[in-house]
């Protein structure tokens, strides 16, 4: 131990020593420029300027902003956008400080305080957010196609007469071509123009017998001619009853063979990509109040395979590491900077590890953007695919080295998990599963009836060998292996769910693991060590990058078994899933979709059929009744999928299975480019037999849109687009409730369109465009009596309008500020302070005197602070547990029954029910290949190594989105084009050169990139910064780098894309009242015509790649895009690629590279 | 010492070793005096042998080429790595070279220098974020690139014995944040 003085002495030894050296001291000064204050207050505060706390759209993230809007002489400009320091995702920092804080400014602080002392970070992408809105090529009328689909020609039509032909049906005039309208399948409407007073009645008897007639083809006693029977005698009662007032059965239902399909109004078919908030609500409630069970939603182009592998094990599907407080987090599979909480808020996790907090480990073919430099950042290549080797290797070395949670684990029920570790969240570790090979309750828990302990389902639990009721006992073995004798005779091989993961993780030994997944052995026992040594706060948090494969559900759960080996779960630093929020559609307005406002019933399985099993349907019960194998079916079905598919959406509609569809509305997507050979859709968008009538509701018209036959222009999230509450996704910052709240910045810039019956203004969108629809149609829900008041609430059996989006969303506030009002997070004394800086600041404000005073005061308390927070620090007890409910049903799994008794519904192979590794495979044996039980063939026996030696993987990150990111002008200074990465050793194979033209071919095609040479990814894998290469958004441009689409058909369609558009000047761009020294500082790098016409072509603009294109397909499934076997999730890290020069050589624009 | 005192003296220690290795780049024969000097304070050195070598060593005394315990991918990076740290910490750096030793003993002087200024008018709040600075840069970059010199084993020498200053440096910052005499 020394003095400080002893310290000093040394130092002013040698600083003494620079007498010697006076001479040449030289200016340090001139080395570092003087310090400057970071973040400093607007200097425009003041006149003319306003600003606004609201939601970020810049990714799906939702970290909060704070905008600053300026008057020009009339003409409002978003001039800046910065980090809302009251969101938990912002990391405020005070002007007077300058210090960097992990927590967001306390809720209660007056806003103007807010204003003038605290700024909140932001990313580059959410600053950008600017151009989203001063897009030129933004369209705001609406349009119909003027040509053949896919012709590029529109023309601008009124608001009225989109309303009239999406309704009732229309014609394109060019061609001839006749539309159908929405009515034809509204099947409520057909009821009550035949003079049915309560339509629902009839449709929910309808339902019913369809009920009944399931449960007779599931009744063994009913053969095969019965069931044809009944069906017939179904038909036959209701052919009558409809006939009696003019209907047939084909005006109701889909397929009156098939009556389980349902009613015909599943003919309608809403999909929307990006969904945030209240307009996810929004829709789904048009889409049941027009009767349709088809609302599909983007997530297997997302995360859905993170969210069906959550969902097996917790029984939640959003679940992840509480970045906040955990000391080592294992990081597979996560985009840095992508995935929540955002660029924005994973600086939190870098600057933790900066600071020595935390060690990450960054599991992923491609290098993180910084290691930090003290160790603590760790990069682990891992070979595409194979992360389940990883968790499998490290559960072997925690088990072997006893480092796991053994009490956690032999804890038996939720009673005994509240009462000896004071929270009640359990693991199944004890559990017995029937594990006899062959046997037809393999996979099964051992249940009490079983071995007659009891006469119940309840399973059963070995305590030293003693076989007793799980609830019984508080702790029992999680080791046991042996044969039962059931009260049936039979003796059959039980082991515990612990038992069966345990031989999995041995069945290879840390070498075997290690040579599957790529990972040295050392790194493997590091992180296991690290991460034990941690527990409980140390967790792992997945993406993409490991759900995202065929096999990624069961990737999933491998790494998840690791936070169920050191009992992590709601704990801080552990595993979390989403914070709670408020009541917001059902305290005292009924807003949501679930209930109450006169929806007519709905059934059968989605076009995708997500969610629903094959053995609920009459195909499969028919087949068994005729004593035909029932497998296979067309298509797969997806039972245990939380979310939609795109893969199967469009495999869906072109094979009519299982039904025809009529009309596909798509808000807010881009299909074609988000998935993995997105580009097959384009057979399916160009065929008007197959889709009947495509409406688009969007900004811009992108590769999936421009085979539209109507497009309804749609505002951006400053405007009015995806208004209301945004939850947050896990772990939502750490603290109990969390909640942003998008408010308009600036009021729309689309076209203006009338006025509600309230007086209020109203311009053309997604919200508007539903409105009207659902009105025309007569659909129940909207109009005078629109939203019913909760029931037991003040408003109980009162409706009010809906004729307008602000008559909804002003609802929808009042719910979540009056029981955030009632949860004591907002005061009950509001300052009038903060209710007059909204009214003067939030274009929202207008719309005041929907809700009464009283409710608009609490209102305006949270829209001043862009939502409802609560904080961290304060939302753990004394055991560091999370003051959260469990999430899920609160057992963690490390068996699914339910799983181990779904089939694989082509080859009818029954799925394995635990974390595995199986190395990704099709979902169906190909050309005669050996399958692997319940997949099909591994993908590099279909295209081996020696062939295809390199696998493709695409990026994203905190800079550009998947598709959304050509109008973002100012990152695309930084990243102006993009190019593939390979590591140079690869290169060196292939002859390859930094900034070299190359070739990369795939089974399904060839496009051409510059080669950036770097060690920033795996050997063996080559990856594309994704977002870039379009060919379509308004304007048209046909890309230059494809070289071959393998499949003559596609090939043939994307060779028919126009070479340019034909719109009318007047339907885009809607910047032309702004000043012009403002566009011109929006676009430095343009010409004027860009933003004059809103329809020059800019070439900067379409430049890059995308890899989407030529991505992985499943040939076992006719070649759609290839997807998980459990999820349906878009499999796009694992084409099997190779590359080769091509001599010539391109210098990239913008030479220091960032992705 | 009174902290006036205690500050020009760190800023001087600092200043001499940036200036040491800028002469020695140069070959400058009269950094032969400092390293004597050096020598005299208990550091085993040979003098003539480093001013020999330095010339061709010392320009190539950056983190990127050092830091062998980073990731290749890392090591890359690492210009923009601590050139985002000058940046987070207020200043911006105008050379070619954010990773050299001698512009990370710049810069150790530059935060001395504002950290002088503020104990002047008495901002207490912003000396002790600059020691924080301070304590984390030393932390996280100067003692980590003198750590892994293995480069030449002549100047090698000459940075285990300056490392050997610099770690009681840090120890010292640590004691005055902490306010703690005895570390």
């Amino acid at each position: 131990m020394s003095s400080r003085r002893d310290l000093l002495k040394g130092i002013v030894a040698v600083a003494s020593l620079g007498a010697f050296l006076a001479g040449y001291y030289p200016t340090i000064e001139q080395i570092f420029k003087p310090k400057r204050q970071l973040y400093q207050p607007d200097p425009q505060k003041g006149a003319n300027v306003r600003y606004v706390n609201s939601v970020c759209l810049g990714c799906n993230v939702r970290c909060g902003i704070t905008v600053r809007v300026v008057d020009y002489n009339g003409v409002e400009v978003i001039e800046r956008i910065e980090g809302n320091p009251y969101h938990p995702y912002n990391r405020a920092v005070s002007y007077d400080k300058q210090v960097k804080r992990y927590t967001q400014l306390d809720y209660r602080t007056p806003v103007e305080d807010a204003l003038t002392k605290w700024h909140g970070t932001l990313c580059a992408r959410g600053q950008d957010g600017i151009h989203y809105v001063y897009d030129p090529y933004r369209v705001v009328k609406p349009l119909k196609r003027a040509g053949p689909r896919g012709s590029g020609k529109w023309k601008v039509i009124s608001w009225e007469q989109l309303i009239r032909e999406v309704v009732e049906g229309g014609v394109i005039e060019e061609t001839g071509e006749k539309l159908p309208g929405l009515r034809e399948f509204f099947v409520y409407g057909k009821l009550k123009q035949a003079g049915v007073e309560d339509p629902n009645e009839i449709l929910s008897q309808i339902k019913e017998d369809v009920k009944e007639l399931m449960n007779k083809a599931r009744d063994d006693k009913i053969s095969y001619e019965d069931l044809i029977k009944a069906i017939e005698e179904f038909k036959s009662k209701w052919s009558s009853k409809l006939g009696q007032i003019g209907l047939s059965l084909e005006d109701v239902l889909i397929d009156p063979d098939r009556p389980d399909l349902g009613f015909l109004a599943n003919k309608i078919v809403f999909v929307r990509g990006r969904g945030q908030g209240h307009a996810d609500y929004f829709y789904k409630r048009w889409v049941y109040a027009l009767g349709s069970v088809n609302m599909l939603r983007h997530t297997s182009a997302c995360q859905l395979g993170y969210y069906a592998g959550n969902k097996l094990w917790a029984g939640y599907h959003d679940i992840n590491a509480d970045v906040m407080g955990a000391k080592v987090v294992i990081m597979a599979g996560v985009s840095m900077g992508r995935q929540h909480p955002g660029a924005t808020g994973q600086g939190l996790l870098i600057e933790r590890a900066v600071e020595g907090d935390v060690k990450v480990y960054y599991v992923n073919p491609t290098a993180p953007r910084t290691l930090g430099t003290r160790g603590t950042m760790v990069w682990v290549p891992i070979k595409p695919g194979e992360d389940a080797a990883l968790a499998m290797g490290m559960v072997r070395w925690i088990i072997e080295n006893n480092r796991f949670d053994e009490e956690f684990l032999s804890i038996t029920n939720s009673e005994a998990a509240k009462k000896i570790r004071g929270y009640p969240v359990h693991t199944n570790a004890t559990w017995l599963v029937i594990f006899e090979k062959g046997h037809p309750r393999f996979g099964e828990f051992l249940k009490a009836s079983d071995i007659g302990v009891e006469d119940s389902d309840k399973p059963v639990v070995s305590v030293n060998g003693t076989l007793t009721v799980y609830d019984a006992v508080e702790k029992a073995d999680i080791e046991f292996s042996g044969r039962v004798r059931l009260t049936s005779g039979e003796e059959v091989l039980v082991k515990t769910s612990f038992q069966i993961l345990k031989e999995e993780a041995f069945s290879r030994t840390l070498e075997e693991w290690s040579s599957i997944c790529g990972v040295p052995v050392k790194t493997i026992i590091e992180m296991a060590r690290d991460f034990t040594a941690a527990a409980p706060q140390a967790s792992t948090y997945i993406h993409r990058g490991v759900g995202m494969h065929p096999n990624g559900e069961y990737s999933v759960w491998a790494f998840r078994t690791l936070d169920i080996l050191i009992g992590n779960l709601n704990k801080k630093g552990g595993l979390m899933a989403r914070a709670s929020h408020t009541k917001y559609n059902d305290y005292l307005y009924s807003t949501g979709y679930k209930k109450h406002f006169g929806e007519p019933p709905h059934f059968g399985p989605p076009i995708d059929r997500h969610k629903y099993e094959y053995e609920n349907t009459l195909e499969y019960w028919l087949k068994v009744k005729k004593g035909e194998n029932p497998y296979p079916a067309k298509r797969p079905w997806y039972p245990l999928t939380p979310e939609e598919s795109y893969t199967e959406l469009f495999a869906g509609i072109s094979e009519n299975y299982p039904y025809s569809i009529g009309a596909l509305i798509m808000y807010y997507a881009n299909p074609v480019l988000s998935a993995n050979y997105g580009i097959k859709f384009i057979e399916v968008l160009k065929d008007t037999k197959k889709i009947p009538l495509f409406i688009a509701i969007t900004t811009t018209i992108n590769e999936t849109f421009m085979y539209a036959d109507y497009i309804v222009p749609d505002t951006t999230y400053l405007e009015t687009g995806t208004l209301g509450m945004q939850y947050l996704y896990a772990t939502s910052g750490g603290g109990t409730l969390e909640e942003g709240w998008r408010s308009p910045v600036i009021l729309p810039l689309t076209e203006h369109i009338g006025k509600c019956p309230n007086g209020h203004d109203r311009w053309a969108s997604m919200w508007e465009f539903l409105i009207d629809v659902a009105k025309a149609l007569g659909a129940p829900g909207y109009g005078d009596k629109g939203i019913p008041g909760v029931a037991e609430k003040k408003y109980e059996g009162q409706w009010f309008p809906l004729h307008c989006l602000w008559e909804y969303i002003m609802r929808v506030y009042a719910n979540g500020a009056m029981d955030a009002k009632d949860r004591g997070l907002i005061p009950e004394d509001v300052p009038e302070s903060e209710i007059k800086f909204v009214e003067k600041n939030y274009p929202i404000a207008k719309f005041k005197d929907i809700v009464p005073e009283d409710e608009w005061r609490y209102i305006a308390y949270a829209l001043a602070r862009g939502g409802i927070f609560t904080k961290y620090e304060e939302s753990f007890d004394e055991r560091g547990y999370s003051k959260r409910k469990p999430f899920g049903d609160g057992v963690a799994k490390l068996w699914n029954e339910k799983l181990a008794k779904t089939r694989n519904s082509i080859t009818g192979e029954k799925f394995y029910g635990g974390p595995k590794y199986i190395p990704a495979a099709t979902y169906a044996p190909v050309d005669g290949k050996g399958g692997i039980g319940l997949a099909g063939t591994p993908l590099r026996e279909i295209w081996p190594r020696r062939e295809w030696p390199l696998t493709l993987v695409y990026l994203t990150g905190p800079l550009l989105t998947k598709h959304r990111s050509l109008f973002y002008y100012w990152i695309r200074q930084v990243i102006p084009e993009n190019f593939v990465l390979i590591n140079p050793e690869d290169a060196k194979k292939a002859g390859i050169k930094n900034m070299e033209i190359i070739e990369i071919e795939t089974p399904y095609g060839v496009i051409t990139a510059t080669a950036v040479v770097e060690p920033t990814v795996a050997k063996g894998v080559i990856a594309i910064p994704y977002g870039l290469g379009r060919w379509s958004d308004t304007v048209i441009k046909k890309p230059k780098y494809i070289k071959d689409i393998k499949d003559p058909t596609i090939r043939r369609i994307f060779e028919e894309i126009p070479d340019k558009v034909i719109i009318p000047e007047e339907a885009v761009n809607p910047l032309r009242k702004l000043p012009k020294l403002v566009k011109q500082l929006l676009f430095t790098k343009s010409p004027a015509d860009y933003y004059t016409t809103g329809l020059k072509p800019d070439e900067w603009r379409f430049n890059g790649v995308t890899p989407n294109l030529i991505q992985a397909a499943d040939p076992s499934l006719g070649n759609w895009p290839l997807l998980s076997w459990i999820g349906a999730a878009q499999a796009y890290f694992i084409t099997p690629t190779k590359v080769r020069p091509t001599g010539r050589e391109k210098k990239l624009e913008v030479p220091q590279i960032i992705w | 010492m009174n902290e006036n005192k205690l500050i020009n003296a760190r800023r001087t220690f600092y200043t001499t070793l940036y200036t040491l290795f800028r002469l020695l780049e140069i070959k400058d024969p009269s950094t032969l005096i400092i390293l004597e000097k050096i020598k005299e304070l208990g550091c085993n050195i040979d003098p003539k042998e480093i001013l020999h070598n330095a010339y061709r060593e010392i320009p190539n005394f950056l983190g990127r080429k050092i830091r062998k315990d980073l990731d290749p991918a890392a090591r890359k990076l690492y210009p923009m790595t601590i050139n985002e740290f000058y940046r987070n910490a207020g200043y911006e750096y105008l050379s070619a070279k954010p990773d050299h030793l001698t512009t990370m003993l710049a810069f150790m002087v530059q935060l001395i220098m504002d950290e002088e200024a503020n104990a002047l008018m008495k901002r207490e709040d912003e000396k002790v974020k600059i020691r924080r600075i301070q304590h984390r840069f030393l932390n996280v970059h100067l003692i980590p690139l003198l750590v892994n010199y293995e480069e030449n084993d002549i100047i090698k020498q000459l940075v285990k014995c300056i490392e050997k200053y610099v770690r009681n440096d840090l120890k010292l910052l640590h004691s005055l944040l902490t306010g703690d005499d005895k570390t």
